[in-house]
């Protein structure tokens, strides 16, 4: 089974983060708090609970080297926090928004991070190290709307980003005296802080969940349209491939390798898309093989609900079983991440999370049609 | 006529699958709020074009979508007075009692007996599967209550009648 | 007069009390019903066996009496109620259109069914002037052509019409209702009254015709008497209904067919309401089933702001309802068991989301078994 492992920490969760080590995941339970379980003894703790937000927290990011949470919420504000003895410390960061913040992604080199916002605009942070605080700038201009989704390109200057209006873009955040101009940037170190790369109008409806492949030659990201887009050489002559799904829309991507994508959304369940030797990217089938039962058990409700007790009782003994009949996730998938300690170019294991309050583990060392691709 | 509402529902049982794809999305018009952007309606670019689904004439279903939230507006089918006004009279008692619905509106969409308003919020806390299950049934229902109800109505009339006149004989 | 109780019960209910009790008081009452009946009762400690019952009633066709004095007729209709107990006064109290002298101590033995019929005066004065233009069928008037509609007021918002014609008396009620419901209600009920009287089993019952327009007798009378919104009713009577007996029957229905059409539509609406809250509690019922199947039965106490103005409707609202809801259960719990309202109950009171202060979830691990 593609699911090792399956753990339903609230009743929904809008993002989770994995520390570090893995060791410990911090999510939002769908509410301004965010809490932090930490594996032991095969059983999940809760250890730390982060209050300082007053709505609902949309992002969390976990920074692998500098071992830093930052958190963002529809309250509009953002903080970074710092592991001390005492337990998380708070940084406020003024993002100087006037409407919620939606999502967070630390940068490769974890000296910036991006804030997508409602305020149609990304903020770019960085620290200032003789003032002790996190500075926000604005790339205030070209969004039509909603910021849903930010992805850094692993040069640490580039950053993609979606939004409610459909379209995909991407600026460069290259900030003097935090960024040095460098060789192996190549022509994107030319640039100044704020320009739009590039602006990929392939969606007609809402676009979200951005991210780049582990070498940043290839963007991806959705459409709520029911379509996924894979575009190559990012840039003036961009090479863009769409790719139509006949299920519901998907909400998030991960890349687990330069050619393969894992896709999660509204039909609780992931979707795996690969690229074969020519570059040519296609939906290659359901992670979660379930999909028969779950149509043929749309009305009984009776039945169904006799079953899910059944299921609720025995999902920690014997959850292999079940699964075929009842996926991993039951409700909305909202966030998928790869699990790896350090950054790979490609990994056999990724999380999701999503309203039905679950995390998911999957791994795919046994999917034996899969490996080819990883 | 019993197979043209059952496709009726199909469609709009299909329908409702591939609209209530919704997400906690925060108000951008108004600073820290969160509303029904289907009702606000302050950003088109949020909102997808309505789907209207007619059974014939009489009986339609308007489904609007939005980014956070749906709704659906039910014209029921009424084809005398009497059938006419118990429609009202149920829809307007189901809908002052639409706290036990919570996903029931208030009001109903101009131009239709009654209005659904089912935002994210529901969709976290419902079965997706489920809620749709009830969109359904409701519409069953009501469908089937109004002729039940009527024919009760004309039944009583008849006894009543009979019982007034077998008094003159 | 709307009423399918002969007798008065407020005007039994005094009687009765008058005639057991020992009178230490006075007693000089006036009683008022249907707006237009009014009743006087005077008795004295001094004067134990006289008891005064005075009465006014409208009368029935301001055409048809020529004085406002009771006819004859209708006299010896009421002193046939009980001779020997009541006695009608020459001339009567001032204001009323008769007055009567009530001697308890003759009482016959059946002392309640006497004093029923004694309440029951009003019913007995207005259904004898009925009873007398009915009998009058086939007398004189008709030979002479007269088939002008009587108006008959016994209600000052429900005037009928008698229509005298060769072989039958026509009566035509023009319906008004207050509420479109009530009109369409009714409208139904015509229907089947309709088809009812024209079936064979009811092919001795009056001949009944339900139409929107004014029928063609009324042509003539004063617009704002023809102008309904529940159309016209009219019945033919034929000698055959006011034979004998069937006459009191007969001139009882007609008198109270409005009271019966507005009693009909009144339980008609009962019984739409009635069904229209169970057909409410099985959707519910429904709706609670989209519930997630709490693995852990994690118990959410999640304020729900955004939601709450949505639907409009505030927390104190929903507890108060929840409260009364609670007690009202409990008192009938407490009275009489009702199998399955436990049940009902549980399912209700668990389901909202909407309560707590706190923006803390309890996780509360159920260990026992759920409800089956």
């Amino acid at each position: 089974m593609a699911a090792t492992s399956i753990h339903k920490f609230a009743q929904c969760i809008t993002c989770h983060a994995w520390s570090p080590d893995l060791s410990m995941i911090a999510l939002c339970p769908n509410n301004s708090e965010v809490h932090i379980y930490k594996l032991s003894e095969d059983k999940w703790e809760k250890v730390h609970v982060l209050q300082r937000h007053d709505q609902i927290v949309s992002g969390i990011d976990w920074s692998s080297r500098s071992n830093k949470i930052v958190t963002v919420s529809h309250d509009r504000n953002s903080y970074v926090w710092n592991q001390e003895a005492s337990g998380w410390v708070p940084t406020l960061v003024i993002l100087r928004l006037n409407r919620a913040a939606l999502c967070v992604q630390w940068s490769p080199k974890e000296n910036k991070f991006a804030v997508g916002s409602g305020a149609k605009t990304v903020c770019i942070c960085y620290y200032e190290q003789e003032n002790n605080w996190w500075v926000s700038k604005l790339i205030r201009k070209r969004h039509d709307s909603s910021v849903t989704s930010i992805a850094w390109h692993p040069n640490n200057i580039l950053l993609a980003t979606t939004s409610t209006d459909g379209k995909c873009r991407v600026f460069s955040t290259f900030i003097k005296g935090v960024d040095a101009k460098d060789s192996a940037m190549g022509n994107s170190a030319d640039t100044k802080f704020g320009e739009q790369i590039v602006q990929l109008d392939l969606c007609f409806c809402w676009a979200f969940g951005v991210r780049w492949s582990p070498s940043g030659n290839t963007l991806s990201y959705v459409g709520h349209n029911s379509m996924i887009y894979f575009v190559d050489e990012v840039g003036p002559s961009a090479a863009a491939q769409s790719v139509a799904i006949r299920d519901l829309p998907l909400r998030d991507v991960s890349f687990l390798s330069e050619r393969m994508v894992v896709g999660v959304g509204f039909d609780c369940n992931p979707m795996v898309f690969v690229a074969d030797e020519s570059g040519l990217w296609s939906f290659l089938r359901f992670l979660d093989e379930r999909k028969a039962a779950s149509s043929s058990a749309k009305y009984g409700s009776q039945f169904s609900e006799a079953f899910g007790k059944f299921y609720g009782q025995s999902k920690y003994s014997a959850n292999n079983n079940v699964e075929q009949s009842r996926g991993a996730h039951d409700n909305c998938i909202n966030c998928v991440l790869p699990l790896a300690k350090q950054r790979k170019s490609s990994v056999t294991r990724f999380s999701t999370s999503g309203l039905d309050g679950k995390v998911v583990i999957w791994d795919l060392q046994k999917q034996e049609d899969l490996l080819e691709y990883l | 006529m019993a197979n043209s509402l059952r496709l009726y529902l199909t469609c709009i049982r299909n329908t409702l699958e591939a609209a209530m794809c919704l997400q906690n999305f925060p108000c951008q018009e108004v600073e820290r709020h969160n509303k029904p952007e289907v009702e606000l309606k302050t950003s088109p670019e949020l909102l997808l074009n309505p789907v209207l689904i007619c059974r014939n004439e009489a009986e339609r279903c308007l489904i609007e979508t939005s980014i956070n939230s749906l709704r659906i507006s039910l014209k029921v089918k009424q084809s005398d007075e009497l059938e006419n006004i118990l429609t009202k009279k149920f829809l307007r008692f189901l809908s002052m009692r639409a706290e036990a619905f919570q996903v029931l509106r208030r009001k109903p969409v101009q131009g239709y007996d009654i209005s659904f308003l089912i935002t994210n919020y529901h969709c976290e806390e419902m079965q997706k599967q489920k809620l749709i299950d009830f969109i359904v049934q409701f519409m069953e229902d009501i469908d089937k209550e109004i002729s039940e109800l009527k024919l009760s109505v004309n039944t009583r009339g008849r006894l009543v009648a009979t019982e007034f006149l077998k008094q003159f004989i | 007069m709307a009423c399918f109780e002969r007798a008065s019960p407020a005007l039994k209910e005094i009687l009765l009390r008058l005639y057991r009790d020992e009178r230490t008081i006075d007693v000089d009452h006036h009683l008022h019903e249907f707006g237009s009946v009014e009743y006087y009762i005077q008795s004295t400690v001094s004067d134990p066996d006289r008891t005064y019952l005075s009465i006014s009633t409208p009368i029935l066709s301001q055409a048809f009496l020529i004085s406002t004095r009771l006819s004859r007729y209708t006299m010896e209709k009421v002193k046939a109620i009980s001779a020997d107990v009541l006695e009608i006064m020459e001339p009567p109290k001032e204001g009323y259109q008769l007055t009567l002298r009530l001697n308890f101590a003759r009482m016959p033995h059946e002392s309640i069914k006497t004093i029923t019929d004694i309440a029951a005066v009003q019913g007995v004065i207005l259904s004898s002037q009925l009873e007398e233009m009915l009998m009058n069928v086939n007398s004189q008037d008709v030979a002479q052509g007269m088939y002008k509609p009587i108006k008959l007021v016994y209600h000052p918002r429900e005037p009928f019409y008698v229509i005298k014609q060769p072989q039958k008396i026509t009566a035509v009620f023009p319906m008004r209702f207050k509420e479109k419901t009530d009109v369409i209600i009714a409208t139904a009920f015509f229907q089947e009254l309709m088809d009812v009287a024209n079936s064979k089993a009811c092919a001795k019952a009056p001949h009944c015709i339900w139409s929107p327009i004014p029928p063609p007798e009324l042509r003539g009378e004063a617009i704002e008497d023809l102008s309904t919104n529940g159309g016209f009713v009219s019945f033919d009577i034929t000698s055959r209904h006011i034979e004998g007996k069937r006459l009191d029957k007969t001139v009882w229905n007609l008198l109270n067919f409005y009271a019966f059409v507005k009693n009909h539509v009144k339980s008609t609406r009962g019984f739409i309401q009635r069904r229209m809250r169970t057909c409410l509690k099985s959707l519910v019922e429904v709706l609670q089933k989209t519930g997630l199947q709490d693995d852990q039965q994690i118990k959410k106490v999640k304020g729900y702001k955004r939601m709450k103005k949505l639907v409009n409707f505030s927390k104190s609202k929903i507890f108060r309802y929840r409260s009364d809801f609670t007690s009202k259960l409990k008192r009938i719990r407490s009275r009489l068991k009702i199998h399955g309202f436990g049940h009902f109950r549980r399912k209700w009171l668990s389901f909202p989301n909407f309560s707590s202060k706190t923006k803390y979830r309890k996780l509360e691990k159920d260990t026992s078994p759920q409800h089956n």
